[in-house]
């Protein structure tokens, strides 16, 4: 079980740790054994499901930014620079034992740097992550809370505390005495067994090198690794942040390209838990119209094959990304599933002999236009 | 005190560990204190749920750190033993024995008393800038009736003042008035416009509603928006739609895009002449019009009031009143317009403008002026704004005075990025002062943490990005409406984290500015959300209330005088 409230409440075998499954192990078979309602099962195989349903939500969240993408920050060679989700864990502990401790020790200088692997264009992300600067600004606090004669330095570029109640939350870290710091780390190196971070002050225009004992990276939200292969079989595009594209960023930003496919919280593109669930609620809107009406209305503008004209060569059926034209073995034509074509007019302009016309968009009123305006 | 008692206290939240005998000592015999992980798991209330049982336990108290959003989480306790847990809010700093004894003393029985009630398949909402349509539209979409009460004549809210919006520039008359057309012709949505909404009572399920409805003078359904009257009213004043940049007729349409595009008269600068009237052809004018009381029920109410731009004379040492090279951000919008009093031309003193000084924070993170809160839409319109002038006046220069720029929303910061490398200078200080130099140019004095000196720009155009505030009269909305309001003014949720868009009544949720600062797509997505909470009981016919759930009647009402002066301030 990943975690004590877990839900589902159940127990799962790792494949890749438990000895049943590795070659050559033997049958262990202890779990199963001990286990007095007879649950475990080392049968179960994967299984496929079909299941018809109206509405689509997808809310697959993000992946955290890898930190050693930036290896100026040394991440990967020292333990005492750990990532803000790293750190999480770390003040849990803390919450049960009162102390924060890296390495047998409690650290007396600890310095937060901001936006890791967001605001970077170096690292392909040049969104902001909307949520680091307000987790870092509690876990400082915590920090000061904790360690009250410990220094805590947090370098940003700019403190985006947005949220309702957040410029509270800010002022109240730097009350208790976190040091906020403009400036933009280059790097941080290892000199006499001390970490030290060289950064340098946007406001002052000089570098400057501050030495600790733990830093904390605060780092961002990238789309989920596999948001492509989701999105392909879903048919939602990803914007250029690799985030899921809605269908309009102002009127539709749950609706996506795809109809009856919604999109909601931190794969649409990072946001905090307010704002997630804001948007997840307003997806389950948009999946509840049509199952309230029971009904949905389809776009006027789909494709028409004239099958007089068509030859069957399936060029069509290749460009479509929708799978809107299927073969009609009796006929030897394409047909156009009318309920999922876009009207985007890619198979129009594809087919060789011509057969393919948009249903109120016709050749000849393109034509019209264009003379009209030409004249 | 001398009923068996149950002493639960959840650590989740709260860490560390409670000296849970120091407490036993002071129960009586049978009680028992017990420390938990996660309450809030089924399986730990299933235990709690045996222990009273098996204990015969009176009453029990859980004491934790989330105590105000937890209660409907103790239902199945409720349900199977006849009592619900007492839930007593702790925080780390608490004593936490001292504050669960002295609960104690004073402890209610809760009966879970809940009755199911029929729920009115329709919603009431409350103000209709783009929120307020978003939402009607989603839930008169899903097949429910939907009263929109508007107090302006017209829908649109403050989108329909503005020119573009970030971050992709896109023409908010273009995917606004698409929005206002569909709601105004939507067969389940009652458009009531010219209208308050003076009382409430019931419950979720079943609210009762009175609306006030202001005279307009003119039959809405019989005015075709021609606008002959418009052009022979001989009375001028300023136009409020356009924050006075232009005109108006005491007769007017605010703008031509107007939904409903009917003309009202406005009886305060009337002089009576009957002039309308007469050439009206379709004999829409009423002046013989009364205030009328219309009655209604609904199932849920959707709060969508938005905001009001925060007033720039409150910092007077911006000059905003005594310069017309000042104006607010809202100003700027009307006059970029293509469809504003200028026709989209910016000329400041007959010129256009070549050195523009935007003021950012101004009304926000601001102490002084009693507004802590970030207003979040101002960096970006602010960023906006310069791409907007640029277009017209293409050799003008730009300089954002700001403290952070806050560009957090998708599509953003690579927008902020893109103004940057198109040369608009973002500097970073605090602008204490604008005043007039010798030139007749404005001076504003900022003070750049980068110097020690402050630095002078000069400037034909100063721009003062104002804050976003909650309506003037949101205290009286939310005592009407039994709701509770935040620090910073507007309309507080039941949990900012995870319940941002119910309120503390059951069945009265909220969306958009109404609940605190937001742009466009942030409010879109959000109304979309409080619709889908109106909706589900709607959907499901039936919703459990408790005694707690009634909305009290406050005689103290939003109502005021005619909708037409108190109409956009800014
Ligand atoms: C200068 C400026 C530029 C901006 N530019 C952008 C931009 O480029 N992009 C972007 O995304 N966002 C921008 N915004 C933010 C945007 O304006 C808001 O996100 C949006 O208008 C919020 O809509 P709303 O419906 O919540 O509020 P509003 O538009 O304020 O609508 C509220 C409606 O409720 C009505 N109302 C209020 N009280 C009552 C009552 N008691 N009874 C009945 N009716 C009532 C009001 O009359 C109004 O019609 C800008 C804001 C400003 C100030
Ligand atoms: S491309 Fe044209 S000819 Fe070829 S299969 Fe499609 S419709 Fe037929
Ligand atoms: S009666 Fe009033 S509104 Fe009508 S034209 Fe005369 S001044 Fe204008
Ligand atoms: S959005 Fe920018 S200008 Fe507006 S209050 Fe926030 S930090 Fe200030």
């Amino acid at each position: 079980m990943p975690y004590p409230f877990a839900v589902p409440r159940t127990y799962t075998i790792n494949p890749e740790l438990c000895l049943r499954f590795q070659e050559g192990e033997g049958d262990c078979s202890k779990c199963k054994d001990a286990c007095p309602e007879g649950a475990v099962d080392f049968e179960q195989t994967e299984e496929e499901q079909e299941l018809k349903i109206g509405a689509i939500v997808v809310a697959t969240g993000y992946d955290e930014f890898d930190a050693s993408l930036k290896p100026e920050l040394r991440y990967d060679l020292y333990d005492n620079v750990i990532t803000g989700v790293e750190f999480e864990k770390k003040l849990l502990e803390a919450e049960k034992t009162g102390k924060i401790e890296i390495n047998g020790k409690e650290p007396k200088d600890v310095i937060f740097i901001q936006c890791v692997g967001s605001r970077d264009k170096n690292v392909g992300n040049e969104y902001c992550s909307r949520v680091c600067c307000m987790y870092t600004a509690k876990q400082a606090t915590m920090v000061k809370d904790l360690i009250p004669d410990s220094n805590v330095t947090v370098c940003y570029i700019d403190v985006r505390a947005y949220g309702r109640g957040y410029e509270q939350f800010y002022e109240n870290a730097q009350k208790k005495g976190v040091r906020y710091w403009r400036g933009n780390p280059a790097e941080v190196y290892k000199d006499d067994g001390k970490l030290v971070v060289r950064a340098e002050n946007t406001l002052l225009g000089d570098p400057k090198e501050i030495s600790a004992d733990l830093v904390v990276l605060a780092t961002g939200m990238t789309s989920k690794s596999d948001a492509r292969e989701l999105g392909n079989l879903l048919k939602v595009p990803q914007s250029g942040d690799r985030f899921f594209l809605e269908a309009h960023p102002k009127l539709g930003p749950v609706n996506t390209a795809s109809d009856g496919v919604y999109i909601a919280g931190t794969c649409q593109g990072p946001k905090d838990i307010a704002d997630t669930l804001a948007q997840a609620s307003g997806a389950v809107m948009k999946a509840l119209i049509p199952l309230c009406q029971g009904k949905v209305f389809i776009e006027p503008i789909t494709s028409v094959v004239d099958e007089e004209i068509c030859s069957g060569c399936h060029m069509c059926e290749k460009i479509c990304v929708y799978d809107a034209p299927t073969f009609d073995e009796e006929k030897g034509v394409m047909t156009i599933n009318s309920i999922v074509c876009k009207g985007c007019g890619s198979c129009g302009a594809t087919c060789p002999s011509g057969a393919i016309s948009m249903n109120h968009f016709r050749d000849q009123q393109l034509f019209a236009q264009i003379n009209m305006l030409s004249s | 005190m001398d009923k068996k008692t149950g002493v639960y206290i959840c650590h989740c939240g709260l860490g560390g560990s409670t000296e849970t005998e120091e407490i036993l000592k002071k129960l009586p015999k049978g009680s028992i204190v017990k420390d938990s992980q996660y309450l809030c798991d089924i399986t730990e209330q299933e235990l709690l749920i045996k222990d009273i049982n098996e204990k015969d336990l009176e009453q029990v108290v859980v004491a934790c750190f989330a105590s105000d959003v937890h209660r409907s989480i103790f239902k199945k306790v409720g349900d199977e033993v006849g009592f619900l847990p007492n839930l007593i809010k702790i925080e780390e700093s608490d004593d936490v024995v001292e504050k669960i004894i002295a609960a104690l003393d004073d402890l209610k029985p809760i009966k879970p008393e809940e009755t199911e009630v029929d729920v009115n398949p329709s919603v009431l909402v409350i103000g209709a800038g783009i929120v307020g349509e978003q939402a009607s539209l989603d839930i008169g979409d899903a097949g429910y009736k939907v009263y929109l009460v508007e107090r302006r004549p017209n829908i649109g809210g403050h989108m329909a003042q503005l020119d573009k919006t970030f971050p992709t520039l896109d023409c908010a008359s273009c995917i606004g008035t698409p929005k206002m057309v569909a709601t105004g012709q939507h067969p389940n949505i009652e458009l009531l416009t010219c209208s308050e909404v003076i009382e409430v009572s019931g419950h979720a399920g079943e609210f009762k509603v009175k609306v006030l409805r202001h005279p307009r003078y003119v039959d809405e359904n019989e005015c075709t928006g021609c606008g002959i009257c418009v052009d022979n009213c001989p009375a001028v004043v300023a136009s409020e739609f356009n924050l006075g940049v232009g005109p108006r007729k005491a007769i007017y349409i605010p703008f031509a895009q107007a939904i409903p595009l009917a003309a009202i008269r406005d009886p305060e600068h009337c002089l009576s002449c009957r002039m309308c009237e007469y050439v009206c052809d379709k004999k829409a004018i009423r002046f013989d019009q009364e205030e009328e009381i219309i009655e209604f029920e609904v199932g849920s109410i959707l709060v969508t009031t938005g905001f009001e731009l925060f007033n720039c004379d409150l910092r007077p040492e911006l000059g905003y009143d005594k310069y017309d090279r000042v104006i607010n951000a809202l100003e700027l919008e009307r006059l970029c317009a293509p469809t504003g009093p200028t026709a989209g031309e910016i000329l400041i003193h007959g010129k256009p403008p070549k050195n523009i000084v935007f003021v950012q924070c101004v009304g926000s993170r601001d102490k002084n002026v009693g507004n802590e809160y970030c207003s979040r839409v101002c960096c970006m319109y602010a960023t906006k704004q310069c791409n907007l002038v640029r277009e017209k006046v293409p050799d003008a220069k730009f300089t954002i005075c700001y403290t952070d720029i806050r560009a957090f929303g998708k599509g953003h910061e690579e927008f902020y990025n893109r103004m940057q490398d198109e040369g608009v200078i973002y500097l970073r200080g605090i602008v204490s002062e604008v005043y007039r130099g010798e030139n007749g140019m404005m001076k504003v004095r900022v003070e750049n943490t980068l110097m020690v000196e402050p630095v002078e720009l000069e400037a034909d155009l100063v721009v003062l990005s104002a804050g976003l505030v909650a309506p003037a009269d949101t205290p009286q909305l939310a005592n009407m409406l039994n709701l509770d309001v935040g620090d910073d003014k507007f309309l507080a949720e039941a949990h900012v984290n995870i319940r941002p868009m119910e309120t503390r009544v059951k069945g009265i949720y909220m969306a958009g500015c109404a609940q605190g600062p937001k742009d466009i797509s942030d409010s879109v997505a959000q109304t979309s959300g409080a619709a889908a909470k109106a909706t589900i009981p709607i959907s499901f016919g039936k919703v459990k209330i408790g005694p707690e759930d009634e909305v009290k009647v406050v005689k103290e009402t939003t109502a005021t005088a005619a909708p037409i002066e108190k109409e956009v301030t800014g």
